[in-house]
């Protein structure tokens, strides 16, 4: 048994075109795997169906090689657990909650949770209806690590958090997989799964497109590129610098503002790069897409930025009529 | 990060981990005596709550104790129409028990019944829909030890505030000379127990199959005001008389006047307790969501 995490065909329907189909995912002990999707795609329900609240409709899946449908007892005692709405009894402070679990959990040692505690600069002594969202957030991530589990599900974690503690969250993802921990955790920040996770599951409308790297994940997808030309007053002009960058291979959306270029480099960067050295610039910057626009290359939503320029990108199968 | 150690087995004392190490390398868990733990933050998170119910029902029942003295010469029931004065359990209000059944525990289960209600309510239909269900079920508490953690809190609640209200009347008596037997009072007021326990239970049941706290209250709330109104009907017309056994009003009896049916408490507690099995049951198959 070496997968933290298994399932097999894993679908969970309810409601009416609510639900995820054929979910197969294997995630390695020790691997931090990020989950990524816009709302609605499928992201809690994979995780609520792994943490038992809800029953597969077919397929099964397994933490820690127990069944997730009938030994979720025993896998609770293995797991911490952070759901995308935290709340518990909103009179109690961040102490007693932890007390509590620490209870429920038989953990002897609460030095833990007071060390996550002080990192993320939490209040542990207010009752968390006087917290902000953030700093109830902090709460939940605190409850979901004190015990250091074997598998941390986390469902939007950083959700709420100010930058300073997002980054320490992070800081502690990366502690945890230090210790051998598997994380589970669902974003839609790219540039956090970027840093922490291993590998990165992409789901849409209820099935999992994609698992990739994320570092193939952003490569995958286009360069925003902006160029600034000084304004030497010799030739060549900005206008035909533009008609020369936009003879490359792979270039979309290309604009020119007074001495300003704007396009979208979907081919080979180096082209870009060294006809760019040919010229006088002012600046340049190269950014890579949005969560939404790498979304929307993976969802195919979008035609125009998806023939020829991405062939490897994985195209949705059935082709979905958007 | 460099004293990695990795679990293998479940180890039930992290304290032996983190002796001698700069920072502990793996805290382990395992799992505590979850029910005896829920319950015992059921019963303090509760315990203000149940002092305030305990309070106010206590207090009520002092005050018609010491207005009995000059209550009963006032009111001359025998005005009242026969039909209206055994239906209300109306004899005479020239003695203490006659009066406390009027005036207290002749409804007494109407008005105690939304503890139970609003605590079973909210324990499993409210949490679900507050969406704190997620967090507390992601601990190793199973769901199992959650509800019948919850029904065997407010059963204790529930027998502290019917003992202190028993305890207060017969205290009350004593001092305005009420002349009202402590096994009376107490009868009286245990008898609460069972019949709020189980009209509560209703609302167990239904918490745990529908997904609204609202809706749970409120069918609970109309069964039980049903039962009460069946109860009322089954001694006024007689062609109903049957009909008294479906209420649990009936089972209730008068225990201020007549003593403890235990034969109607003990069935009242078994209704109860298979209302809780059967929600237990229920709970644990169902979808949570969120």
């Amino acid at each position: 048994m070496n997968a933290a995490i298994a399932t097999h065909d894993l679908t969970k329907t309810y409601g009416s075109n609510r639900g995820i189909r054929n979910i197969n995912l294997e995630i390695g002990q020790g691997e931090v795997f990020g989950f990524l999707g816009p709302n609605g795609a499928g992201k809690s329900t994979t995780l609520r169906t792994l943490l038992g609240f809800m029953t597969p409709t077919s397929g099964s899946a397994e933490i820690l090689g127990m069944d997730v449908a009938t030994e979720h007892s025993r896998i609770h005692e293995r797991i911490g657990n952070l759901p995308g709405e935290f709340t518990l009894d909103d009179r109690m402070t961040g102490r007693q909650l932890i007390d509590l679990f620490a209870r429920l959990r038989a953990v002897s040692s609460t030095v833990y949770a007071d060390e996550l505690a002080d990192r993320l600069d939490a209040d542990l002594d207010r009752p968390m209806r006087r917290l902000s969202r953030g700093n109830k957030q902090k709460i939940g991530i605190i409850q979901a690590l004190f015990h250091q589990p074997d598998v941390i599900v986390l469902d939007e974690p950083t959700g709420g958090l100010d930058p300073l503690a997002q980054e320490t969250f992070l800081d502690l993802i990366e502690d945890a997989k230090g210790r051998g921990q598997t994380v589970f955790f669902s974003s839609h920040i790219l540039s956090e799964i970027e840093r922490v996770a291993d590998r990165v599951g992409i789901i849409r409308e209820g099935e999992l497109v994609a698992v990739e790297h994320p570092l193939t994940l952003t490569g995958k997808t286009f360069r925003h590129v902006r160029i600034q030309f000084a304004d030497t007053g010799r030739p060549p002009d900005p206008g035909a610098l533009r008609d020369r960058f936009a003879r490359l291979d792979g270039i979309e959306g290309i604009a020119l503002d007074g001495s300003t270029l704007t396009f979208e480099a979907h081919g080979d960067m180096n082209e870009v790069i060294r006809l760019a050295a040919q010229c006088d610039l002012v600046t340049m910057d190269i950014e890579p897409p949005s969560l939404e626009e790498v979304f929307l290359t993976y969802y195919g939503a979008q035609p125009r930025s998806l023939p020829a320029m991405t062939p490897d990108v994985p195209r949705n199968r059935e082709g979905t009529g958007r | 990060m460099s004293t990695l150690i990795r679990k293998t087995q479940p180890h039930p004392f992290a304290s032996e981990h983190l002796r001698g190490q700069e920072r502990p390398a793996r805290i382990t868990a395992s799992r505590g005596n979850t029910f005896a733990v829920y319950l015992t933050h059921l019963l303090r998170r509760s315990s203000r709550s149940t002092l305030i119910w305990a309070l106010a029902v206590a207090a009520y029942g002092a005050v018609i104790v010491a207005a009995f003295p000059s209550l009963g010469s006032a009111v001359d029931v025998s005005s009242y129409p026969t039909g209206i004065r055994e239906a209300l359990n109306i004899t005479a209000m020239d003695q203490i028990e006659p009066c406390l059944e009027t005036e207290l525990f002749g409804y007494l289960p109407l008005v105690l019944a939304f503890l139970p209600m609003t605590a079973f309510a909210a324990a499993l239909a409210g949490a679900e829909e507050r969406g704190s269900l997620d967090v507390l079920l992601g601990t190793p508490l199973p769901r199992r030890h959650l509800v019948l953690s919850t029904f065997l809190a407010t059963a204790i609640n529930l027998l502290a505030i019917s003992i202190l209200l028993g305890v207060v009347l017969w205290l009350t008596s004593l001092a305005v000379g009420a002349e009202l037997a402590f096994s009376a009072a107490m009868a009286g007021a245990i008898a609460a127990w069972p019949i709020t326990l189980a009209l509560g239970s209703v609302a167990l049941l239904l918490s745990a199959v529908l997904r609204q706290r609202s809706q749970a209250l409120g069918i609970a709330a109309g069964v039980m005001f049903a039962m009460y109104v069946l109860d009322l009907l089954s001694r006024l017309v007689d062609g109903l008389a049957w009909a008294r056994y479906l209420s649990a009003f009936h089972y209730y009896g008068s225990a201020i006047q007549d003593g403890l049916s235990w034969g109607g408490a003990i069935l009242l507690l078994v209704v109860a307790v298979v209302l809780a099995a059967a929600a237990t049951a229920l709970f644990e198959r169902r979808d949570i969501y969120a």
